[in-house]
């Protein structure tokens, strides 16, 4: 009887170990394409005098040419590196604040739209009342001990695998070692999409339109929030680095902000408040600044590589120099 | 504390080690109850002290009701004890829902002023050891148990963490014997002085909690994101688009719930508790009553046995009060998830299916006897009409918004036949339609042969530690990285 409790333990016993040895061999051997292609760019000599610009697909139609342009004819000499990506999430963003920071760049603007904090059916543990007193949990301890290895992963290994996979089907069709055209230059992880400059059918942007309906996801809360969490310690990490930063809230079409449900709005205007408060900087609203006609591929991006929507790049040259001013 | 937090499996090894150490059952109870309390209160804090009101009022209620002579006495002292445990649950539940029919109701009729929210916080797990308690004074108030003697017993009974918060509802018929008797000789009566572990149980525990998590880590949580995107606004979504999300939530919430049931039953068997089964394969059920035989199985058996049963005594052959009883009951487990009337829909098309279902076997005997529904075609047939109709119901289940609700419900069922958006969210969300898919074969394969839990835990050493270590790896690489709260926590 015990015999058999203690093969039972030992099953236990190499199980878990064999599970979790190949499981951190995995996670520290296995690339993290995105971040090593991030690490690529943030390794190079760039020059000293710099702006990034980031946020995610919404921001594809921001021209860093013309943002450094405006700035020089102000007598601004800065290059301008728009580090954007698609889908490139605060939480994704964090993992590369070591890199961004070895940059040491003047200014990080960064450009967040509700889609920025969507849930993607995820969510925390809600505590439903302050503790009387709080048990230390186990992730508090493991806190203290550091890993040698890619903890951005182990944080997220479901992003790691599908990252892999991912990659994986790229190598097979051929398609991970092309060299992918950009929409402008200092645009290292934006790609070429001529999609980007179709502009929608106004009447899809109508009220009861197909672009127009609100088909978002649930925004939690600022306490439940994990992008909105991400964004608030990146912007930690770059604060203390010295690294001004400013937010922007990009724009989207007015007949979808008006589809918004009112909780969605408060909970995004509470955290635009919040980031002003606790990091005592100016969020510059333009999500419900623009509803010129033409410009719009659907409710929240601008058409690009068009002259015009080089309003978007102006408005961004233009926040920038009004910072600097008031420095 | 949940399941799927690391710190549950430091405090699960950690009360096993202490029983195991300590020999006496005495003190193994006494561990058992303080981790029970523990557990309860890392995630609901002093919201403890409503678990405590219940149990403790049960406790010498019951024993007051068994010691009475006057059947009007015994009358008002269950009464006592309804009123405490439904008022509990009641306004802890529902007040602010009831406040919010109210103010719409003064909004409507032009009153100047509303009543302002309570914004109470639901206790973790009220509606299940409210139930629990009240069961227990119903049996004894029955003359169908004897109450307990001890009152650490009896707490222990009502704050057992495995099945603590979100089940399955356990009668103390089927509980306190086990903490008297070695669970083995339950049947034979015999005594013993402590809790001993069985090799059998913990292999096939551990087997258990492993499916459980697996369920719910692998599978539930990573269906997730696609039902959220779904139905968090679904107007304008095409037909095929409303069926993906209501198939993709019948298994996200199978997962979840009979994953977490999994883990409690795993658990307690492990600890030397038998709980019994919540789920039996019930996308599988060739109607919608059989359906409820498979589903919350527990909650059915409550519902059935403190209800609809007392409900329909009278007269048992009336086809519009077994109907009407039906529809209450159905309606009651409705409203029992939740505060909205989206579960008070659920309930009521639950309530349609079941009661129409029982009075067409009760009054068509060509139907009944037909057979036709013994073929395989007839079967399938069944299990697909059972299944459509279970997942319309669901739609009210997942949707709190009433436009979004009605408008999901009216594409359920007047199928437009457009493709490109079903298309587009089936490209997006590749990991979580290959997981549904997946988790579809395991269950199909599951019903064709039998309990695969068994099967696994039946395996030798070898080939069971094989198996352990696909399902922690499985689990590893696609876990986000937050453990999430189980569906049933908010019940």
């Amino acid at each position: 009887m015990l015999n058999s409790i203690k093969k039972i333990v030992f099953c236990l016993i190499i199980s878990f170990s064999i599970a979790l040895t190949i499981f951190f061999t995995t996670i520290s051997s296995l690339p993290d394409y995105v971040y090593e292609e991030h690490e690529k760019f943030y390794l190079q000599e760039l020059p000293n005098e710099k702006i990034f610009i980031f946020g995610s697909s919404q921001t594809f139609a921001i021209n860093p040419i013309i943002v450094s342009d405006v700035l020089s004819a102000e007598g601004h000499n800065y290059t301008v590196f728009h580090l954007g990506q698609g889908s490139f999430d605060a939480e994704e963003r964090l993992r590369t604040a070591d890199l961004i920071s070895s940059q040491k760049p003047e200014i990080v603007i960064y450009g967040v739209a509700y889609q920025t904090f969507y849930s993607h059916g995820r969510n925390t543990i809600e505590k439903p009342i302050d503790s009387v007193f709080e048990f230390p949990t186990v992730r508090d301890f493991l806190a203290v001990f550091s890993l040698p290895i890619n903890t951005g992963l182990i944080d997220n290994p479901k992003y790691a695998t599908i990252n892999t996979i991912n990659h994986f089907f790229q190598t097979w069709e051929g398609k991970y070692d092309e060299v992918l055209p950009r929409p402008y230059p200092n645009t290292p992880f934006f790609i070429m999409d001529d999609n980007a400059k179709i502009p929608a059918e106004q009447k899809d942007l109508e009220v009861g339109g197909r672009l127009a309906d609100f088909r978002g996801m649930e925004i939690y809360p600022i306490e439940k929030n994990r992008s909105f969490n991400a964004l608030k310690k990146l912007i930690h990490n770059l604060h203390e680095n010295e690294i001004e930063v400013i937010i922007f809230t990009v724009p989207h079409h007015k007949n979808w902000l008006t589809q918004l449900p009112e909780q969605q709005t408060e909970i995004f205007e509470g955290m635009m408040d919040n980031l002003e408060q606790e990091f005592d900087l100016k969020v510059y609203r333009l999500h419900d600044k623009y509803d010129t006609e033409g410009i719009w591929i659907d409710h929240d991006h601008v058409i690009a590589y068009d002259k015009k929507t080089n309003f978007y790049s102006e408005e961004i040259a233009t926040i920038l120099l009004t910072e600097m001013k008031e420095k | 504390m949940i399941f799927t937090s690391i710190d549950f499996i430091v405090f699960f090894v950690f009360i096993l080690a202490s029983i195991t150490v300590i020999k006496h059952r005495k003190f193994q109870h006494l561990i058992l109850l303080g981790g029970s309390y523990y557990f309860f209160y890392f995630s609901s804090n002093y919201l403890i002290v409503l678990l405590i009101f219940s149990t403790v009022l049960d406790y010498y209620l019951a024993k007051m009701i068994y010691n009475s002579k006057d059947i009007s006495k015994k009358k008002i002292l269950l009464s006592i004890s309804l009123i405490g445990n439904l008022g509990l649950l009641g306004f802890f539940k529902y007040t602010d829902f009831a406040i919010l029919q109210f103010n719409i109701l003064g909004n409507y009729l032009d009153l100047a002023t509303s009543i302002p929210y309570y914004n109470l916080v639901l206790p973790l797990g009220i509606s299940f050891y409210t139930f629990q308690t009240l069961s227990y004074t119903i049996d004894v108030y029955r003359g169908s148990l004897e109450p307990s003697k001890r009152f650490s017993e009896f707490a222990l009974f009502v704050a057992f963490f495995p099945q603590l918060v979100a089940g399955p509802i356990l009668r103390a018929k089927q509980f306190l014997p086990q903490l008297r008797e070695k669970i083995q000789e339950y049947n034979a009566g015999g005594n013993i002085r402590q809790i001993v572990f069985q090799n059998v149980n913990i292999k096939f525990g551990i087997t258990l909690m492993a499916f459980g998590f697996i369920k719910k880590m692998f599978f539930a949580d990573n269906i997730a994101p696609l039902v959220d995107n779904i139905f968090f606004n679904p107007i304008g979504a095409e037909s095929f688009t409303i069926i993906l999300g209501a198939l993709a939530f019948a298994v996200q919430v199978y997962g979840d719930f009979s994953g977490y049931t999994d883990i409690a039953i795993g658990a307690a068997l492990i600890l030397g508790f038998k709980i019994p089964a919540n789920f039996n394969k019930p996308y599988f059920a060739t109607s919608p009553t059989a359906f409820w035989n498979k589903w919350h199985i527990s909650l059915s058996l409550w519902i059935r046995d403190y209800l609809y049963l007392p409900l329909v005594f009278k007269n048992r052959k009336s086809s519009t009060r077994i109907f009407l009883s039906l529809m209450i009951a159905f309606m009651l487990i409705g409203f029992w998830h939740g505060d909205g009337w989206n579960f008070l829909i659920f309930g009521i098309l639950q309530g349609i299916f079941v009661g129409v279902h029982t009075v067409i076997r009760k009054n068509v005997k060509f139907l009944r006897n037909h057979t036709f529904f013994d073929t395989k075609f007839g079967k399938v047939l069944s299990i697909f009409i059972t299944q459509y109709l279970i997942f319309f119901s669901f739609l009210a289940f997942r949707i709190p918004d009433m436009n979004h609700l009605f408008y999901s419900m009216q594409k359920y069922i007047l199928i437009d036949f457009q493709v490109t958006e079903t298309i587009s969210i089936i490209q997006s969300h590749k990991i979580s339609i290959f997981l549904m898919v997946l988790f579809i074969i395991i269950h199909f394969i599951s019903f064709r042969k039998g309990n695969l839990v068994e099967i696994f835990a039946k395996l030798n050493y070898k080939y069971w530690t094989l198996f352990l270590t696909g399902s922690i790896l499985a689990i590893l690489l696609l876990f986000d990285g937050n453990p999430t709260d189980f569906i049933y926590f908010k019940f």
